[in-house]
């Protein structure tokens, strides 16, 4: 993809998609990195992307990064040595999959919206709160009895 | 960000009951701070012209290779699949004319990789097809107006033979592709 292309992605998607991984790995730094890294591999392959699809793609791209990074630094911290095969994108996405479909037979309505304006639209808190009609602090409450759930289910 | 904060992120999420809505209402002030997107862009793309020199240069230091491969496997990941696994979606008529267009703008520039992939993300099969017949230089016939819509997402090998491709798209219920001289002939699956 060309340069200039990635420069109006970048421009226009870099927000939401740094909110996403930062909901996901907390940490500053390394959100960056996952977002430099999907504009990165934008320039080095040729993709097709769609307007009316582009940020959807986006945004699933961080989310399978951030996935495949904790799972990774899991794996690390268990000091087991074992070294995964570069190829396992089907894990991931199967791992999407099945966190979609739990989200979607376990949560609450609202939790369900709430959990989708974060994670697959890249709302922040405050506009959440305010499609919720409920404080930011409610919508993290929610938001982390969804988490805590698909954690303990995953786990 | 420091380790301790979070952890206390975490532990925050795991255990809001622990935490004063004051806490609470610092952490989301700092997750919800929006990033300087321009400084971000001129430090990615400083960060490129960088490695385009280095590469250049033949001077490849096996960290860039590292986060290169990183990326790769990156764009792999949404693509969701092995070959055989595709995206369809409904038909979506009045996305085509945005789509189309944005096609028409990329085909001057598809440059084709080094290593022969393209990446096509949540496209109609026509305007997929389009591109690929092009490259096998056949033709595209669809026996029904709708498969036109259907949306794809999927990767394909150009070095790939054109029956392997085919053989990947028949591996959905809904499509059937045969090959015939210079025709791909695309028509709903189980019909024989």
């Amino acid at each position: 993809m060309e340069k200039k292309a990635i420069q109006r992605l970048f421009k226009q998607h870099y927000a939401k998609m740094y909110r996403v991984a930062r909901t996901i790995l907390y940490d500053e730094q390394e959100s960056e990195d996952v977002v430099s890294d999907i504009f990165e591999s934008l320039l080095r392959r040729q993709i097709v992307l769609t307007a009316d699809t582009e940020e959807c793609y986006l945004l699933t791209s961080v989310r399978n990064m951030c996935l495949k990074r904790l799972r990774h630094s899991s794996a690390s911290l268990e000091g087991n040595g074992y070294i995964e095969p570069i190829d396992d994108s089907d894990i991931e996405d199967e791992r999407l999959t099945d966190i979609d479909e739990f989200v979607a037979r376990h949560l609450t309505e609202q939790e369900q919206r709430i959990f989708r304006l974060r994670f697959t639209e890249g709302c922040s808190y405050k506009e959440i709160a305010a499609a919720e009609g409920i404080s930011r602090v409610a919508v993290w409450k929610h938001l982390s009895h969804a988490l805590n759930l698909i954690r303990n289910h995953f786990n | 960000m420091q380790t301790t904060d979070k952890k206390m992120f975490l532990d925050m999420q795991e255990h809001p009951e622990k935490y004063s809505d004051q806490q609470i209402e610092a952490m989301l002030d700092e997750l919800d701070r929006v990033p300087d997107v321009e400084s971000a862009w001129q430090k990615f793309s400083a960060e490129q012209e960088e490695s385009t020199e280095s590469t250049q240069n033949h001077i490849h230091t096996s960290h860039r290779w590292l986060k290169v491969a990183a990326s790769f496997i990156g764009v792999l990941l949404v693509t969701g699949l092995a070959y055989a696994a595709f995206r369809i979606l409904s038909p979506a008529k009045e996305q085509q004319r945005t789509e189309v267009s944005t096609l028409n703008s990329q085909r001057s520039s598809l440059n084709y990789s080094p290593d022969g992939f393209v990446l096509f993300a949540d496209i109609r099969l026509d305007s997929m097809l389009a591109i690929v017949s092009r490259h096998y230089s056949k033709t595209v016939s669809f026996s029904n107006e709708e498969l036109k819509g259907l949306r794809i997402h999927t990767k394909w090998n150009q070095e790939d033979s054109l029956a392997a491709f085919i053989g990947n798209l028949n591996e959905l219920d809904e499509l059937q592709l045969t090959e015939l001289r210079d025709t791909i002939f695309v028509q709903k699956g189980g019909v024989q």
